[in-house]
């Protein structure tokens, strides 16, 4: 049984965790790339953020913290899979990489510039991304080529970034 | 390798179509090339704010189709320290959380490596093998029965079943009696699971309850978007308090998960393994496990029909965990 300290402790640890939360899943999510892995991992790493919550010093850098863990789960839940994964050595540099922080993507920025892209366009990304099917899936359901898929979506999230660096920078 | 090269290899990464010697060859231009690593972040940051969007999307569409107008607008009530942390999330991350969304937050998860693991028998006919034909309509009254949506339980020879002869097969969406003015997406089934014989694993702190259910888009061709969802929620008191005002009273929950699957059908038609975890409070006294066949895309009013979606071998396991070393790698 914990402490009323360390339950004050561990419920500010999980309010920090809940309020990183959307920054943990799009690292979670760049190691695993499936997004109901990706679900797993963070819920995993919420997990193991409660476990060790009494080893974490408030006054340090949460998100670190946790993406330490996050990278650790996301790697293990890879192997139990049979996945391909880049290197331990390789995820650590991206980690320290000054360009993994994370920008700011506003959701009404990236709202308005989806409504700039073809509803065939918007169409694949909602199933894509909300209906989390792979390129293949969604290539039957519109009857495109797989590749013609991936090409399209990759083309539409440049075209997207590009417009919310434009928000960005106004 | 050159920046076509590079953009391609990442596109095949983040569509997870990447073969073994591809992500060897982008390892090693992450490893050695830092303009690489800012590509690599480039794609992964607006890859996360995509299913931001689409989670958002998606669970604002659920909620909408279990709320009252009133309950959408207003907000969830908080009730205690375990449920408040929703609203807190959405805040932050600008998310609404659908109360069937697959990415509800405060689901805990409990670690591989497990101290004990104890299938819990009080979960009844997880395999459909005692009850047979239509399982009875409505918010399951008692524990250990499964009811719910029309659904049925059948012997269909052109399906194999996952655990002995039955299986369960989803019909058709009903609406709810508490919310008579929206339409139907989902097919529920449930059963009510009495906890209170495990107080003294829960009062321990790190007790979790896994639940793994079976499902299969038994669809001989592509169609319709289909969300599997299995949920596990756990309550205090009595099961006749959210009775009543169900699905509106699931958001008394002490903590819930739940975890699913899509499917748009086809071959190979075979079963998918679905789990879901969450902490079990000291103070539970029951849980509601919860089955769901969705269709996402079904027309706004109107009721959902299924036939060809089937779950099976659903189980309930208790775990306790020892606290596990977590390695840190050098940030």
């Amino acid at each position: 049984m914990r402490s009323p300290n360390e339950q004050h402790h561990l419920a500010q640890v999980q309010r920090l965790f809940l309020d990183h939360q959307p920054a943990l899943r799009s690292y979670v999510l760049s190691i695993v790339r499936d997004f109901a892995l990706a679900q797993d991992v963070v819920q995993e790493t919420f997990l193991a953020v409660t476990r060790k919550a009494g080893q974490f010093d408030l006054a340090t850098h949460f998100l670190a913290w946790a993406c330490a863990i996050a990278r650790f789960e996301a790697l293990a839940a890879l192997r139990r899979a049979n996945r391909p994964a880049l290197s331990e050595e390789t995820l650590a540099l991206l980690s320290a990489s000054e360009a993994a922080a994370t920008p700011d993507y506003r959701a009404d920025w990236l709202s308005r510039c989806l409504a700039r892209l073809t509803p065939t366009v918007q169409k694949m990304l909602r199933l894509r991304y909300e209906d989390a099917l792979k390129p293949g899936e969604i290539a039957k359901l519109i009857g495109w080529t797989p590749n013609a898929v991936c090409v399209a979506t990759s083309r539409a999230r440049t075209e997207l970034r590009q417009c919310i660096e434009a928000y960005q920078k106004s | 390798m050159n920046t076509e090269r590079l953009e391609h290899l990442l596109r095949q990464y983040f569509d997870r179509e990447i073969t073994g010697d591809e992500i060897a060859e982008l390892d090693a231009a992450l490893h050695i090339r830092p303009d690489a690593r800012e590509h690599f972040w480039n794609e992964a940051h607006i890859h996360g704010a995509l299913r931001e969007w689409g989670l958002e999307s998606g669970s604002a569409i659920e909620l909408r189709a279990l709320q009252s107008p009133s309950e959408a607008t207003r907000g969830h009530r908080e009730k205690s320290p375990w449920l408040s942390w929703r609203p807190r999330v959405a805040a932050a991350a600008g998310v609404v959380f659908g109360l069937l969304c697959a990415s509800v937050a405060w689901a805990l998860a409990s670690p591989r490596a497990v101290a004990t693991a104890s299938r819990l028998f009080a979960l009844v006919d997880g395999s459909f093998e005692k009850q047979c034909g239509r399982l009875p309509s409505g918010f399951p009254v008692q524990f250990g029965i499964w009811s719910g949506d029309e659904s049925v339980v059948v012997e269909k020879p052109s399906v194999e079943t996952k655990d002995g002869q039955r299986s369960l097969s989803f019909v058709r969406a009903e609406r709810e009696p508490t919310l008579p003015n929206y339409g139907a997406a989902s097919c529920d089934v449930y059963q009510l699971v009495d906890l209170r014989s495990l107080k003294a694993e829960a009062a321990l702190g790190d007790a979790t309850l896994e639940l793994s259910v079976q499902f299969l888009d038994g669809r001989e061709s592509q169609g319709e978007p289909v969300k599997f969802i299995c949920r596990a929620s756990v309550f205090a008191g009595s099961p006749d308090a959210i009775l009543a005002e169900w699905p509106l009273t699931q958001k008394e929950s002490l903590a819930s998960g739940s975890g699913s699957f899509d499917s748009i059908g086809g071959s190979p038609r075979s079963w998918h393994l679905v789990t879901t975890k969450v902490m079990l409070p000291p103070q539970a006294d029951f849980a509601v496990v919860h089955l769901v066949a969705h269709k996402p895309k079904n027309p706004k009013g109107s009721e959902a029909v299924f036939g060809e979606q089937f779950a099976d071998d659903v189980r309930l396991t208790l775990k306790t965990q020892p606290t596990l070393p977590v390695r840190l790698a050098p940030r």
